[in-house]
């Protein structure tokens, strides 16, 4: 029967471990991309303001660079 | 888990995932964009956020002292 080794997206066993592995690999790839950006869009703008809102975050930085500024 | 290309046609899963992913994608940014905040080609409508809150944070000490 020739339908046997064969399933049903049409692929056999090997073509299916050998597509997954570039599946997986690729999928690893795109994450960590992702992730990088993440962290540089975080650093540059974080997006979780916090009860107090985004004044803390923004005002907490801008405090710390114009007391450093200021003891310069 | 390999298995799941048994079911699924590759071809149609790649289609499928890339056309999600860029709307996806291309909605997220269109969202950002349209927020003061995280413009990032506009910067925000009032200078930088920062420095709104540099002068708020200046008028708090000075009410104190």
């Amino acid at each position: 029967m020739d339908n046997q080794d064969k399933s049903l997206s049409g692929l056999s066993e090997q073509e299916a471990k050998e597509f997954h592995k570039i599946f997986v690999v690729s999928f690893i790839v795109f994450t960590a991309i992702a992730i990088i950006a993440h962290i540089l869009a975080w650093q540059w703008r974080p997006w979780l303001p916090g009860p107090e809102g985004y004044a803390v975050i923004d005002g907490t930085k801008a405090a710390i660079g114009s007391f450093i500024a200021s003891i310069s | 888990m390999w298995r799941i290309w048994l079911l699924f046609d590759p071809r149609r899963v790649l289609v499928a995932l890339g056309t999600f992913l860029f709307v996806l994608a291309l909605l997220i940014h269109f969202i950002l964009l349209s927020t003061d905040r995280f413009n990032w080609l506009e910067g925000t409508s009032s200078g930088a956020a920062a420095s709104v809150q540099v002068s708020s944070v200046t008028y708090e000490r000075r009410d104190l002292v």
